[in-house]
């Protein structure tokens, strides 16, 4: 019985594959689908061509499949009229899986027309590998071709997307204008991910807050290590949903090197635009016990009233603590550990001493310094206050007395 | 020559060695003070030709030249004071007495018509003298605290940190002090007096006139007819024969 049964799956297998082989090889569809004349009207009214290149078919990645391997609804010739749209997800399983988990498939909750699917990103008969430079999906195209979507005003609008221009401040950036120069610069798969395309709210995101160091150290990998030892990292690790990752102060499409003067992390935008936004702010100071007063004596100072007029050269927060790995001054390793404050200070005053390690910094409140130094300037505002007083005062009684004596000279009177 | 139309006579107020070293007391105090507010206060509008990329250490190196300038200045006055005859002179008249306290009160009550008789002055009024020690505090302070900020790294590794944070406060609010004091009350008795308006124009003749000495020196002019007296020479042009006038134009 079993036998019997086997034989009649062979039988019937060969009877389809036999159906298919005599229905269509690419040689046959061809025949009519080589005249670049073919058109069809479709159910809008539009026309469109369906002529099928040889030349682009063969250079395709898909250039050793039969036509019906993805239009597998033609089962004899002629065909309908109307065929299904191709099913990728058949042999590219994965992808079509995590496509339809994206942004772009159902994670949004709201299919919309404008959705893309395989073939807007991908192409269709001229598919080829993401490895070619001429591929839609190749690094350096990738820009241009999210940006189909993602740099209409029309599409951001109607489907209420929050990044209004990404693509073209992403050009801007350093990753945008490297992409030009070498192939291993970040592209927008290289952060956001192919097929499973996630919003940052998602804790399976690639953009997810938690995730961020690690999608940025695989390209950044020493930075990486050296954040994940902060006490940022740390601190976000214990919940500190504030504290901050790489995106926090280098921003994101908009990421510029360093020493580029616009980039907030270039010398002189560093305290202003970096740290103040968290170390001077009065609600995360009352959150985390941080002390917003330290940022204004930082101002205050002379490395920060000469940074504000446009002294690149001077320290900046990032001078002293380090940039990605910041750590407690208590932490041996800190640049800002007593036992290397000779070697931090050294780095721009030369010769330095023991001396410099009994320097204490942005001291506020009831510190001793602070209070010397409120004490000298209390002393100078009485002092400012009286002598300056007593001039005024006695020059308002010699000027009236004068203007009297003029007047007196003058009418006698 | 004698002149004798007492009107017209000039008397000598400084010499011109003084009148060079007021200038350059003046031109790097003002330049101390825009260049030293312009750190401080970095988006103000005077300190607009300091924000210009780059142009922030020529704002330092403005503020330390005119430095270097008031401080040898002030050394130059300092040897002035000691070895010049005119010098000591000077040094004697600008000396604090109690007198000048008591000219202060009487003057105030005069001002406010609670003395009939107008103080009369010798060749430094004590608003003067105030003027003098005031800039001598000042220069003192400024120059031993602006020392320890320039050459902040021998300060450190003498210092810790808080001494520079000290200086940098003294040396803020003594600029304000002396900045106030110089548009308060030097400001008033050069120009906006009354009797002086629009300018009293001695720092740049070197002379006061014979309305000027009565309003203001009348006691130096009383001494001066005194010892013209005795020596019954006639009136003195003490510009005519300044070195031999000097003397006594201060010393009397």
């Amino acid at each position: 019985m079993r036998r019997c049964v086997l034989m009649f799956m062979i039988l019937m297998w060969m009877i389809g594959s036999a159906r298919l082989l005599q229905a269509q090889t690419r040689d046959e569809c061809q025949e009519c689908h080589s005249d670049p004349e073919l058109t069809t009207g479709t159910e809008s009214g539009e026309e469109i061509s369906l002529y099928v290149a040889d030349s682009l078919f063969d250079a395709s990645v898909h250039a050793d499949l039969e036509c019906i391997d993805c239009h597998a609804d033609v089962t004899e010739l002629p065909h309908d009229e109307r065929l299904k749209k191709v099913d990728c997800g058949s042999c590219h399983e994965d992808a079509a899986e995590a496509v339809a988990q994206s942004v772009h498939g159902i994670e949004l909750q709201v299919r919309s027309p404008d959705s893309p699917t395989c073939a807007d990103c991908h192409g269709t008969h001229d598919i080829l590998s993401v490895t070619d430079p001429l591929s839609r999906v190749s690094k350096a195209n990738q820009p241009k071709t999210c940006g189909r979507c993602h740099s209409d005003p029309d599409i951001i609008a109607r489907n209420k997307i929050p990044m209004v221009a990404p693509v073209a401040i992403y050009r801007g950036s350093i990753h945008g204008q490297l992409t030009q120069e070498r192939e291993d610069a970040a592209t927008c798969s290289d952060c956001h991910r192919g097929h499973l395309i996630l919003t940052p709210l998602n804790p399976k995101s690639s953009i997810f807050k938690l995730a961020i160091p690690k999608t940025c150290g695989r390209c950044h990998e020493s930075i990486y290590e050296e954040y994940e030892i902060s006490v940022h990292a740390e601190a976000l690790r214990r919940g500190a949903r504030d504290a901050p990752v790489c995106t926090d102060c280098h921003g994101e499409h908009d990421i510029l090197r360093p020493e580029n003067p616009a980039a907030p992390t270039s010398g002189f935008r560093v305290p202003i635009e970096v740290c103040s936004p968290c170390h001077a702010s009065e609600r995360l100071a009352r959150k985390y016990g941080l002390t917003p007063a330290r940022v204004k004596t930082y101002k205050d100072s002379y490395h920060g009233l000469a940074l504000r007029a446009g002294k690149a050269t001077v320290a900046n927060c990032g001078s002293c603590h380090g940039v990605h790995g910041i750590l407690p001054s208590s932490d041996p390793r800190s640049p800002i550990h007593p036992d290397n404050l000779m070697e931090t200070c050294g780095k721009c005053h030369p010769n330095p001493t023991a001396n410099f390690a009994r320097g204490r910094v942005h001291m506020v409140g009831e510190d001793t310094e602070a209070r010397i130094i409120r004490i000298v300037r209390k002393v100078y505002i009485v002092l400012i206050i009286t002598v300056i007083g007593f001039m005024v005062t006695h020059n308002v009684i010699d000027f009236v007395a004068k203007a009297k004596r003029i007047r007196l000279a003058k009418y006698g009177n | 020559m004698a002149i004798d139309d007492y009107s017209q006579r000039r008397y000598l107020r400084w010499t011109t060695g003084e009148r060079i070293q007021h200038w350059i007391l003046a031109i790097s105090f003002f330049v101390l003070g825009i260049t030293g507010f312009a750190l401080k206060f970095p988006e103000s509008w005077w300190a607009w030709p300091f924000r210009i990329t780059g142009s922030f250490d020529l704002r330092g190196l403005l503020h330390r030249i005119a430095a270097t300038f008031y401080i040898a200045l002030s050394l130059y006055h300092l040897a002035y004071l000691v070895f010049t005859q005119r010098g000591r002179a000077q040094w004697r008249e600008l000396k604090p007495r109690l007198r000048d306290l008591l000219d202060l009160k009487s003057q105030v009550l005069y001002n406010l018509g609670w003395l009939r008789v107008r103080p009369k002055y010798g060749h430094y009024t004590y608003w003067e003298k105030m003027e003098y020690w005031a800039l001598v505090w000042g220069t003192v302070i400024m120059v031993l605290t602006g020392l320890a900020l320039w050459f902040e790294n021998i300060s450190l590794r003498i210092f810790p940190l808080w001494v520079l944070d000290v200086a940098t406060v003294i040396h803020y609010y003594e600029a304000i002090l002396a900045t106030a004091a110089i548009l308060v009350w030097h400001f008033y008795f050069v120009i906006f007096d009354p009797l002086v308006y629009p300018l009293n124009t001695s720092m740049i003749s070197g002379s006061l006139t014979q309305e000027q000495m009565e309003e203001e020196h009348a006691e130096e002019l009383e001494k001066l007819a005194e010892m013209e007296e005795e020596e019954s020479e006639g009136p003195i042009d003490l510009l005519k024969s300044e070195k031999e006038d000097v003397v006594r134009g201060v010393s009397v």
